[in-house]
């Protein structure tokens, strides 16, 4: 299902071109949105929301954001950067409040505010004003009231800012568990790529206001059907065993004396690692399936450039 | 015997209908006067003021009703009459103070903590932003402004109903007089400072901005006005409403014993505030239009 | 003369308190130089304790010294000590360059040499190209580098950084991660607060966890995974069929645990050791098809989860 649908997208400000002729064609659960500062995803955020005038067309769960943007802003849910509360309403006031400028009546959105503050786990303070929260209970606020009026698309910008390691693992579980349970899909915009790698199933890759890559994360890094390229971990020795399976038709490198990328020949499986191995008297600490990061992959893709120009 | 079972607590998607967009400005109304009526001293304690106010005009009007209030140049008249351009005259400082506390801070406030972000990532357009906020404001100010002078209003036109039908005739254009007055002011103090809040980022700086346009540069063009002859003094938001008050009360002199020749002239004081609403109400709507532009997205 | 054999930080039942709201309680600690990554929960004390190793408060109770002097009073350390902390205002309308050259004359540079200090602080921070633009127009990213830029500017021994990647884009993230390495290698002692776990692994493998005020834990993270006794240690075993291999080794001692996921198996046990050999037999003897053999809880994420959920205990 499209959930997006970019052609011949251009947007300038003044002697600026933020878009450039972007064309995609966007789909998965939860996809990140990833690109260098200045790539033009704020610009194009605006543009999907029907917020900013622009050339092309975009169109927003079937609905063009050139002419329906009220009604794509009803059905897609925002969750900002930055400070967007307002600290003297409680958390249950601010997603009712929220509820109802999405055309929800009240009582209705009442409801949802509370099964929304539920879901992001605020249910201790939720009576308090918002000032009085910790960075980790602002941005659970900020997500439920994304949530209440029961969107159909959400954009979660950087929603992991300023959370230690366990909210942070908190808020991607979260995340990851949106699309089942409540049936919408997901932008993610970060700069954080290894909560890309956990969470995302597509890509976006937006650099110097045009669109680099669009597809899954499995395309972005290389087949998933290759498991013949191996990184290796022994418990010492690393170059006993590449020397041994050299010989029986694998390509190996030795990284360290406790690693080593092997690439096994044809037809054989990690059943010949583990044979040679014992033979070897060398002990198997892990087998892992080489595939570039996500990092590395955009890093690829974006093509970075060490000094700071722009 | 009844059956045992667990309910499906999971999540229900939303078919109902979602209201028009042309309904958004109440819910944006309703929540500005909520929380105006929060802390005693945002807009209860002034409301307390005003009630206060009514309750000596009436005592004006029913008890002191035919003493003699003399208002210097000569001039004097019943306590009676007395009542509503006093009562008014206090309205409007406590119309006033009440735009200090919760009209001048408003805009920049919201532009100060990100809400733009929140209100217009939604489907809230700035004219829905501006009519809730209007709304909601002038509802509050028109409680003082427009409610209690009605009520003084309307003790004046009782005791002169308790007395022949010459006497009562006249009182009665009192009511639309007052509404008049009433809805002009409220539109004037809930449109100017909303306009300041929005030109000036910063709670405390609008603030101070407002207060300086209708504490001092009024009266400074009043001066002006008032040495060059120009209509300059009309500028002054406080002087023409109390201009306005007293050409269409026919009362010749301020309870205070200003006099209406000092100020400036009906139609200059019509037209003074009727420019400012209108031009505070553009400049919202352009602020607006700007932060509908640029809130959201932020700058990844 | 300061004692430059010192510890680089030493601090003794060191404790810090703001009215009732606790900052630290009673830390001794001392980290003589290297690259060392501070971690804790929000609220824990670490912003607490960087500001009293930068000398802008005081211990309430105990000492902390830098280079063996008082940061809080000896100015001529607080000279040698450079901190970057997580907000800070800037003035925006001064260029970059401008900006660091005040600030670096302030840390103490003489004038005459403050501008090339700047120049090469700002060049080191990978702003060659932008330094003679308005600090206004920058991105997060070129932000950070000014701050990091201005805290390298006097050539400082001892490096305080706070959040320096917060809302860095990972082109930057990539270059400025090498940057700080490589001041690292070049003898400065740096200290990097971060929440974001995985900036901190790219940068060093010895840490120090703050939690409810003290410190839980410190030094190398692969040894301190060794000493969390209480967790055994997790294997995953991506196979065709996992219950060959679980069954296999359920009958040996050092199992602590086994679940099953839908591809995989996933062995608890308390000596990985004997575990990986059993491992190997058991995959080799049973012909079961292993497509990854990976040890899930070998990082820093796992290790800091299980120190703090533990409450403090190891």
């Amino acid at each position: 299902m499209t959930i997006i649908a970019l052609s011949h997208l251009a947007k300038r400000f003044g002697a600026i071109q933020a878009l450039r002729d972007v064309n995609a064609t966007i789909t998965g659960n939860i996809i990140g949105l990833l690109g260098p500062n200045g790539a033009g995803k704020s610009t194009l955020l605006k543009c999907l929301l029907g917020l900013i005038p622009f050339e092309g067309t975009a169109s927003v769960l079937g609905l063009s954001a050139a002419t329906d943007g009220s009604a794509i802003r009803d059905r897609v849910g925002y969750m900002p950067e930055q400070e967007a509360l307002l600290g003297d309403m409680s958390a249950v006031e601010l997603c009712t409040y929220a509820g109802e400028l999405s055309g929800l009546p009240r009582t209705e959105a009442m409801q949802r505010a509370h099964a929304a503050l539920y879901y992001a786990g605020l249910e201790d303070k939720r009576y308090q004003p918002i000032e009085g929260y910790s960075t980790g209970m602002k941005q659970r606020v900020k997500l439920a009231q994304a949530l209440v009026h029961d969107p159909e698309l959400l954009f979660l910008d950087e929603p992991t800012n300023g959370l230690d390691p366990r909210s942070r693992d908190e808020m991607l579980d979260l995340i990851v568990d949106l699309p089942q349970r409540r049936g919408c899909a997901i932008i993610l915009s970060t700069h954080l790529l290894p909560d890309v790698e956990r969470v995302c199933d597509h890509a976006v890759i937006m650099h110097q206001a045009s669109v680099k890559f669009v597809g899954t994360i499995d395309e972005l890094r290389g087949a998933r059907g290759d498991d013949t390229a191996l990184t290796v971990d022994v418990k010492a020795d690393a170059a006993k065993l590449a020397a041994a399976l050299t010989e029986a038709g694998a390509t190996c490198s030795v990284s360290s004396p406790i690693q080593l990328a092997v690439d096994l020949p044809a037809q054989a499986t990690t059943e010949l690692v583990f044979r040679r191995a014992r033979d070897a008297g060398i002990q198997i600490r892990g087998i892992e399936v080489r595939r570039e990061s996500v990092e590395a992959a955009f890093l690829r893709v974006v093509g970075a450039d060490k000094d700071v120009a722009a | 015997m009844s059956e045992s079972t667990i309910h499906d607590l999971g999540y229900k998607r939303y078919v109902g209908t979602r209201q028009p967009t042309s309904r958004r400005w109440r819910v944006i109304a309703r929540q500005q006067i909520s929380s105006s009526w929060q802390t005693f001293f945002r807009y209860k304690a002034w409301l307390v003021s005003a009630v206060i106010v009514t309750v000596i005009a009436a005592v004006f009007i029913f008890i002191a009703t035919d003493k003699r209030w003399h208002l210097g140049h000569g001039v004097q008249q019943t306590f009676a009459n007395m009542a509503l351009p006093f009562a008014l005259d206090w309205y409007g400082r406590l119309a006033f103070i009440i735009t200090l506390r919760i009209g001048s801070g408003v805009i920049a406030g919201d532009f100060q903590r990100g809400a733009f972000t929140f209100y217009f990532a939604r489907s809230t357009r700035p004219i829905d932003y501006l009519l809730g906020k209007v709304g909601g404001l002038a509802a509050l100010l028109g409680i003082v402004l427009v409610v209690a002078p009605l009520s003084v209003a309307l003790m004046r036109v009782g005791l002169a109903g308790a007395g022949s039908t010459d006497e009562l005739v006249p009182q009665l254009w009192l009511v639309p007089k007052v509404l008049a007055i009433g809805g002009l002011a409220t539109l004037a103090y809930t449109t100017v400072p909303l306009a300041f809040s929005a030109l000036v980022e910063n709670r405390r700086y609008a603030l101070g901005v407002w207060a300086a346009w209708y504490l001092i540069a009024g009266p400074v063009a009043y001066g002006i006005g008032r040495v060059t002859h120009l209509p300059l003094a009309a500028l002054d938001i406080a002087a023409s409403v109390k201009s306005v008050t007293l050409h269409l009360l026919d009362a010749p002199v301020t309870p205070w014993g200003q006099s209406v020749y000092d100020l400036p002239s009906l139609t200059a004081s019509i037209t003074s505030l009727g420019i400012q609403i209108v031009v505070a109400i553009a400049i919202v709507l352009w602020r607006l239009d700007a932060a509908q532009r640029s809130g959201v997205g932020g700058a990844t | 003369m300061t004692d430059t054999s010192a510890a680089a930080i030493s601090a003794q039942a060191c404790s810090k308190w703001y009215g009732h709201v606790l900052g630290v309680s009673d830390i001794t600690y001392s980290l003589r130089g290297g690259i060392v990554g501070l971690l804790g929960p929000n609220g824990a004390g670490k912003s607490t304790l960087i500001k009293l190793i930068a000398g802008l408060v005081r211990p309430s109770r105990g000492t902390l010294s830098v280079f063996g002097a008082n940061p809080f009073e000896d100015v001529a350390v607080r000279r040698r000590i450079g901190y970057a902390p997580e907000h800070e205002k800037t003035y925006d309308e001064l260029t970059a360059r401008e900006l660091v050259t005040a600030l670096a004359e302030l840390a103490g540079v003489p004038r005459n040499r403050a501008g090339k200090a700047a120049e090469d602080a700002l060049a080191d921070m990978g702003m060659q190209k932008a330094m003679d633009r308005r600090v206004k127009g920058f991105s997060k990213g070129m932000r950070q580098r000014v701050k990091l830029a201005t805290a390298i500017a006097h050539r400082p021994e001892l490096l305080l950084l706070d959040e320096p990647l917060t809302g860095v884009d990972p082109v930057a993230r990539a270059d400025i991660v090498e940057r700080i390495k490589k001041l690292g290698e070049n003898g400065t002692t740096i200290v990097v607060s971060s929440h974001v776990l995985y900036e901190i692994e790219a940068l060093t493998s010895e840490i120090v966890v703050i939690y409810r005020g003290q410190v839980l834990a410190e030094g190398n993270v692969y040894a301190i995974r060794q000493l969390i006794d209480k967790q055994p240690h997790r294997i995953r075993i991506e196979c065709d069929r996992p219950h060959a291999i679980g069954s296999a080794l359920a009958s040996a001692e050092h199992i602590a645990r086994i679940a099953f996921e839908r591809n995989a198996v996933l062995l608890e046990t308390r000596d990985p050791d004997r575990c990986y050999a059993d491992v190997s037999d058991a995959v080799l003897a049973s012909g079961v098809a292993v497509r990854q053999l990976t040890s899930p809880d070998n990082n820093l994420g796992a290790v800091f989860d299980y120190l703090t959920r533990s409450g403090g205990g190891a």
